[in-house]
């Protein structure tokens, strides 16, 4: 008995990984995406804007494109939106960004998707699977831009750092940093860093360092340290007693 | 010469610009046809692992997700993976019926419900799998092959139906 096995599946690439850029009154903005097929198969990809949202602990919810008021998608042509793909293939994709005329609002934001489509088959599949890449695109308008942020709460309950950040920027911020675990005469204890995330206009994020030394009775102070991206960096401190 | 000034900006601006290329390999299709195994079972609901999948992964699909970073820095910091269902398979038989895991989780036994372990649900919204560093030069690939079981329940219909399963890849 022969079995024929015949494989076929969809591999690509996408770059860039993401769009954020300010723009310095000018008129329209492109971008050039490339989109590279790396299977022995065709490819058939359409382009869609997607809105997103992150919440409070990092989720991100995805809507309809044009859902928020800030969404980049009514403000975006890309060309072409849909189109094949030959196996080993390299192909390019334009992307151009025209604000309203009347700025009004300080930054537009959405994910670009890239969707595959399903495998063509002879037969139906009980499931047929398709892959997607999305690449977050964010526009501000420079001259509207402003970043400030706080600590809403830095707390130490039983054996971890509650810190909660909020935004108060109408545009969203990368931020990273670092938190110091300290003696109260200042001596380093333990220091953790705090990997990149993105908090977008006006949110919060709630971040949980575990405190996993082993802590002697005594008086301590947690110190934590972030960098927004603007010229200064934002610090808090809390002192606690175990 | 200024044309070549200009030309010559751009092309250091995109040496110097972080630049991230983000990487998705997909294999198989897959099937349930539960005529080729023994249905219907003595206890529902049983679960079913699908009859016909990747050649790789004879549980589910290989999946590959991976980055390349092309720039000085990388664009993004975390890439996410997320997957969702495209709907029911019929009016009798919800989407919610199909789970997935990582692969090399074991079968649920007959009977248990929900099927416990890593085993989760599919939804028509997007459910993030898992969260990846990004970081360091050249490529990096995660194979992260996922398995699917059905949940055969007492009033399933008889059908011939095709669902998509999508997954999403983004950073942010």
């Amino acid at each position: 008995m022969i079995y024929l096995l015949l494989i076929n599946y969809l591999g690509f690439t996408i770059g860039p990984a993401r769009v954020d850029k300010a723009l310095f009154g000018a008129e329209e903005i492109t971008e050039v995406f490339e989109v590279q097929n790396f299977s022995n198969d065709s490819l058939r990809i359409r382009i869609e804007f997607e809105d997103f949202d992150i919440d409070e602990y990092g989720k991100v919810t995805f809507f309809s494109a044009g859902s928020l008021s800030n969404s980049v998608a009514p403000h975006c042509i890309v060309n072409p939106e849909e189109f094949f793909v030959r196996p080993q293939v390299t192909e390019f994709v334009r992307l151009t960004f025209r604000p309203p005329v009347r700025e009004e609002t300080s930054e537009y934001y959405g994910m670009l998707l890239f969707k595959s489509q399903p495998i063509p088959t002879r037969y139906k599949p009980t499931i047929t699977v398709a892959g997607e890449i999305g690449v977050p695109v964010y526009y501000a308008v420079a001259d509207l831009v402003v970043k400030d942020t706080f600590f809403e709460s830095l707390t130490v309950i039983n054996d971890s750092v509650n810190i909660v950040f909020r935004n108060v920027s109408n545009v969203h911020l990368r931020v990273h940093g670092e938190a110091n675990l300290l003696t109260y005469d200042e001596a380093l204890i333990k220091m953790d860093s705090i990997p990149e995330f993105v908090v977008l206009p006006g949110r919060i994020r709630r971040i949980r360092l575990p405190l996993e030394e082993t802590l002697e009775k005594g008086s301590y102070i947690v110190r934590v340290r972030l960098d927004y991206g603007a010229v200064e960096l934002i610090e808090g401190e809390r002192r606690f007693i175990r | 010469m200024g044309k070549w000034i200009i030309i010559l900006l751009f092309s250091s601006v995109s040496f110097i610009l972080p630049r991230t290329r983000i990487i998705m390999r997909l294999d198989a299709h897959v099937e349930f046809d539960l005529s080729l195994t023994i249905y219907p079972p003595l206890i529902f609901p049983t679960y079913y692992y699908p009859t016909q999948a990747s050649a790789v992964n004879l549980q589910g699909i290989d999946l590959m997700i991976g980055y390349q970073r092309i720039g000085p820095q990388h664009a993004i910091s975390t890439m996410h993976l997320a997957t969702r269902g495209g709907g029911d398979f019929a009016p009798s038989i919800g989407l919610e019926q199909l789970y997935y895991a990582p692969d090399g989780e074991p079968l649920p036994s007959p009977g248990i419900d929900p099927p416990g372990g890593n085993w989760r649900p599919y939804s028509i919204l997007y459910q993030e799998i898992e969260q990846f560093p990004v970081r360091g030069p050249g490529l990096t690939r995660f194979n992260r092959p996922q398995d699917y079981i059905f949940k055969a329940e007492p009033d399933d219909e008889s059908t011939v139906s095709s669902i998509v399963i999508y997954y999403r890849l983004y950073g942010l």
